[in-house]
């Protein structure tokens, strides 16, 4: 169906407008609706490209992928007890808590169904009551990881993109090593240092 | 024989509304080992129509659900035979998330008021974490142990 970005606030639209254009320079979002779409015209300087193919995959599945933001690190994520900042600002889960299974293959058979999937934000950037923000970059804990780094690691052959595809790897590990392994993509085209991976047997 | 002993001191019999449930966790280790007790995460819940559950300790992760990055919580050491002590505080009213059908996000509170029995539980780990994986958050899980403390009631106004 499609990705769409809700606007639970005044300007939400253009803060993530800003981020998938880190992932894909060619991304825009219908101010009205939120649907996201990855046919802006270019040239764009600089071109980020890596997140295009994963993006139109979303965008042209039967299934629609959220991105919701959230206020500040003490927001929890809807349906469970955890905080948006428990999980470092980003996190994804499907949509309806009804569909939780089917974002994973199915062990000898392939690709599971797939459910609709919910990317959460955190848009304050971890705002600390002394105005500091900022998440540690898990790849070099003395920087911090930009936002648009948080989404990509959860959308683009990230969590949401697996989950929509019905392949999420049946154990967390691999489920990590999937979106690590998406985000290692988009650090190698921004010239960030890549996170540690650790070796994961893939079910065939 | 278990590891841990448990006292669970509520600072008040009753509170206002709004007033943080304030408690001493009083834990005494009981085996022959040092013991890493999670010190400063914790989570709470509304169990039933007057429950309060408090884990002191690492929740697992929701089913389906995904994270960015895993930090480990901090890690109190206690001597064998030795006592701690753990001020944790649990700011009322519980509150809850869910997005609305216009894609609103909303908080609410939880309602929860009456003679409560609260009942903490506390997370523990037998060695200091190493993680190994790609998942550390779900390494701290399987490595952690629980142990339930005595329940406790209190007094909550209502609003």
């Amino acid at each position: 169906m499609t990705l769409v970005v809700n606007e639970s606030k005044p300007g939400d639209r253009d803060l993530v407008i800003g981020w998938l254009r880190e992932i894909c320079s060619a991304a825009q979002v219908n101010a009205q609706s939120g649907s996201v779409n990855v046919s802006g015209a270019g040239p764009f300087q600089p071109n980020y490209t890596s997140g295009c193919t994963c993006l139109q995959t979303i965008i042209s599945s039967g299934l629609t992928v959220t991105i919701q933001l959230l206020d500040g690190p003490g927001s929890t994520i809807p349906n469970t007890l955890h905080t948006i900042g428990s999980t470092s600002g980003g996190a994804t889960t499907v949509t309806n808590p009804a569909d939780a299974g089917k974002e994973h293959g199915i062990p000898g058979v392939g690709k599971g169904p797939g459910a609709d999937m919910t990317v959460y934000i955190d848009r304050s950037n971890n705002a600390q009551a002394d105005g500091r923000t900022g998440y540690a970059d898990p790849a070099d804990p003395k920087t911090f990881a930009p936002l648009w780094l948080i989404l990509a690691h959860e959308l683009t052959t990230g969590h949401a993109f697996h989950g929509i595809q019905g392949d999420t790897s049946e154990t967390r590990n691999g489920a990590e090593f999937q979106a690590i392994t998406s985000e290692n993509a988009h650090r190698a085209e921004h010239g960030l240092t890549k996170r540690t991976l650790q070796p994961v047997e893939m079910p065939k | 024989m278990p590891d841990l002993k448990v006292a669970v001191v509520s600072q008040q019999a009753k509170y206002g509304y709004g007033e943080p449930i304030c408690m001493t966790l009083e834990v005494r280790n009981l085996s022959q080992r040092r013991l890493f007790l999670v010190a400063h995460r914790a989570y709470a819940r509304k169990v039933g129509a007057r429950g309060l559950e408090v884990l002191v300790g690492q929740a697992a992760l929701a089913t389906s659900l995904y994270y960015y990055r895993f930090v480990p919580p901090d890690l109190r050491s206690v001597s064998p035979k030795a006592t701690a002590k753990l001020p944790i505080s649990v700011g009322l009213p519980l509150r809850e998330s869910l997005i609305d059908n216009h894609g609103i996000y909303i908080e609410r509170d939880v309602p929860l008021d009456g003679k409560v029995s609260v009942a903490v539980v506390i997370g523990y780990l037998l060695t200091e974490f190493r993680p190994k994986t790609n998942d550390p958050w779900g390494e701290f899980v399987q490595q952690q142990k629980l142990f339930d403390a005595p329940v406790i009631t209190v007094n909550l106004s209502p609003h």
